[in-house]
């Protein structure tokens, strides 16, 4: 499917991958939107984290993708966001071991002390066949293109009665900004957002803030979770680095076609006054960049193949 | 009168001087409305007070400004500063309130035209991190209907920004209307009942009346937070008024950013926080990419520009910058729906100049998060 654009410029749709579509569904449902289930904000849960390591009472590890929490119900889910057709079942195990006193250090609720949890799988229906075989033991939670629907059972009665009929998505519109994008994301997806990070530090720099083409808006994790993913500094160590990899090598990219660079300039030097032609001029650059992604291999392996850019 | 930096500029020892000085920059007049509208209607008449509530993510100190010159002295009174503003060979003097340093009160008894001129100057400029307020429609007729306050008139500005060049029928396109008096209730009354224009009543102002038969003030204020004062002279009810607007616009704005999106540290953790606004729109968007085409429009007011992605037939989701404060937003947009992501440590400003500008250029009918915005 073709959009078209200002400027007569044409772009294929850019498709979030299906872990940030799965982070931005959940999450969704802790909030109360009009055109979006709120399932979960109903029983009174909360966004509590995002990829948290947590250590098992076996001493094993888990990072769950979200933790929710509601105060109404001392009740957490522990949620494992599966976009592909593969599960670790040795990652099962470990959140086999993981206890309500492990889980209650890190979030928060009035009585910690009495929270319950239940382990959720969360996945997409075309890939829902090939998870469901792997996992017997945890309750899951299945978006497909008009239904949300559940397998197995929570221990939870509120959550099995909530989920106990298919929730109709019909007339929805699910979320996409709460998790901006992840490493699994293409290029050109995330292209979005390092660009528009550029414009933003462009604008800034007239009101003191660092230039687009300091180091610093990369290396420090304060300006990239400002500029580039507001969720940023939730990430684990692992992701947050490769993550920072993946903005560099577009920043990278950016900064050797010479239109784009020029407009940045002239965006920083015009101080905020006559910034139209700039700004027009990089939206059209922009747009032409994200075509040229979508017809590269990855972003990674081209960098490495020109490391001076 | 008007004070240049030749004299000796007021120290202003006591907020009571500070007072009784914006006193004396109010005409004395009788409350005569008819009087008033035979002056000039929107810019106030000559030497009258005029006070601009000023958003401020920099405090109270004016940083170079290229746009035009700007001196500032201080007072005695800490909060207190003296502003000189001068572009193309015209001045003005603002007395300058930073009681609250996130909304900076602006007084001056110049010419509203050519204060109008120097202010959006000041604004604009980028060294420094200001903005006008804006305020919808539903919060100016909340100020208007307060204890104490009078509601005597109000204007209607409302121009469509998003029709299709190629059409010619249209509801209504364009709507500016004045109404002043002790009748004006009725009146609007009466334009509410009108399906034909209840998309189209945003207010570009309200006019009240504080005070009793001896001590009193009209004031007009404008959505973009100007007031002026249009008959009486107590300074008491109009700095009254001042700081109701203000104090009004700052609980809005709180609650705005209490709900960006982010992060915070709870001993240790890391929590996700924060939650999508919903504009609700009565008006279908018919073409969804002509609407993002004119949101995005840097030349217009919502001075927004992005990168939009098509989710859907029935969705886009644009990347955008608000190009007043460099802070990024997400917008997703549905035919009746506009979800709107602040990022934290974002301006709550850029919320408020999207919802108030689209009630003046799309649908005045436009909700908050399903409820009139008061209800926040």
């Amino acid at each position: 499917m073709h959009l078209t654009l200002q400027y007569g410029l044409m772009v294929k749709k850019l498709e979030p991958c299906n872990h940030t579509k799965l982070m931005n569904y959940i999450i969704g449902m802790c909030k109360k939107h009009k055109d979006w289930v709120s399932v979960l904000a109903d029983l009174g849960y909360e966004l509590q984290l995002i990829e948290q390591q947590i250590r098992t009472s076996s001493e094993d590890t888990v990072k769950p993708d979200i933790v929710v929490a509601s105060n109404r119900l001392l009740h957490s889910v522990v949620f494992e966001c599966k976009g592909g057709i593969t599960l670790d079942v040795e990652q099962l195990k470990r959140y086999s071991s993981l206890s309500s006193d492990n889980l209650r250090r890190w979030i928060t609720v009035f009585t910690p002390e009495s929270i319950q949890f239940d382990v959720c799988i969360g996945d997409l229906e075309e890939n829902h066949h090939f998870i469901a075989r792997m996992n017997r033991e945890f309750p899951m939670i299945t978006f497909a293109n008009d239904k949300i629907f559940k397998t197995g059972e929570f221990k939870l009665n509120q959550l099995n009665a909530a989920f106990k009929e298919p929730i109709s998505l019909k007339g929805k519109i699910a979320p996409l900004s709460y998790y901006s994008f992840c490493e699994e994301d293409k290029d050109d997806y995330i292209a979005l957002f390092v660009l528009r990070g550029l414009v933003s530090v462009a604008i800034k720099n007239a009101k003191g803030g660092p230039s687009a083409f300091e180091e610093s808006i990369i290396t420090r994790d304060d300006l990239v979770k400002l500029i580039f993913n507001p969720v940023f500094d939730a990430l684990s160590r692992e992701h947050q680095a490769r993550l920072k990899a993946k903005i560099k090598d577009v920043i990278r990219l950016v900064m050797t076609r010479e239109e784009m660079k020029g407009a940045l300039e002239a965006i920083e030097e015009a101080k905020g006054y006559k910034i139209s032609r700039p700004l027009e001029k990089f939206l059209k650059e922009a747009y032409q960049f994200i075509s040229f992604l979508q017809t590269q291999r990855p972003l990674t392996e081209f960098v490495k193949q020109n490391p001076d850019g | 009168m008007s004070l240049e930096f030749t004299l000796p500029p007021p120290k202003f020892k006591s907020r009571k001087g500070f007072m009784d000085f914006l006193g004396d920059l109010v005409t004395e007049t009788v409350e005569e409305e008819v009087e008033a509208e035979t002056i000039e209607e929107t810019r106030g008449r000559p030497r009258e007070l005029k006070t601009y509530i000023m958003e401020s993510n920099n405090g109270a100190k004016i940083q170079n400004v290229t746009s035009l010159i700007a001196s500032q002295l201080p007072t005695d009174l800490p909060e207190v500063s003296i502003l000189r503003l001068e572009y193309a060979g015209r001045s003005a003097m603002f007395y300058m309130d930073a009681i609250d340093t996130r909304f900076l009160v602006l007084y001056t008894n110049d010419l509203a035209d050519v204060t109008d001129v120097l202010y959006n100057r000041l604004v604009q400029s980028t060294s420094n991190k200001f903005d006008k307020i804006w305020l919808p429609t539903e919060m100016l007729d909340t100020i208007s209907h307060l204890s104490g306050n009078i509601f005597r008139g109000f204007g209607l500005m409302f121009d469509d920004l998003f029709i299709p060049e190629e059409r010619e029928e249209q509801p209504i396109h364009e709507l500016t209307m004045s109404v002043t008096g002790s009748s004006s209730a009725e009146a609007l009354e009466a334009l509410n009942q009108r399906e034909k224009l209840r998309r189209s009543l945003s207010r570009s102002m309200i006019r009240v009346r504080r005070g009793n038969t001896t001590s009193f003030v009209t004031d007009e204020l404008r959505f973009t937070g100007r007031l002026i004062t249009k008959s009486g002279a107590s300074v008491d009810d109009h700095v009254s008024l001042v700081e109701t607007t203000r104090t009004t616009y700052r609980n809005l704005i709180e609650k705005v950013e209490k709900n960006s999106i982010g992060t915070k540290r709870v001993e240790g953790r890391t929590q996700v926080e924060g939650q999508a606004f919903e504009l609700t729109l009565e008006r279908q968007i018919e073409d969804l990419d002509l609407f993002a085409d004119r949101l995005l429009t840097p030349d217009l007011p919502f001075r927004l520009w992005g990168l939009r992605n098509e989710v859907s037939k029935d969705a886009r989701h644009i990347v955008a910058v608000d190009l007043h404060t460099g802070d990024p937003l997400d917008l997703e947009i549905t035919p009746s729906l506009i979800r709107v992501y602040i990022h934290q440590e974002s301006c709550g400003n850029t919320l408020l100049r999207l919802y108030t500008n689209l009630q003046h250029a799309f649908d005045s009918a436009i909700r908050f998060n399903g409820e009139k915005i008061g209800a926040v």
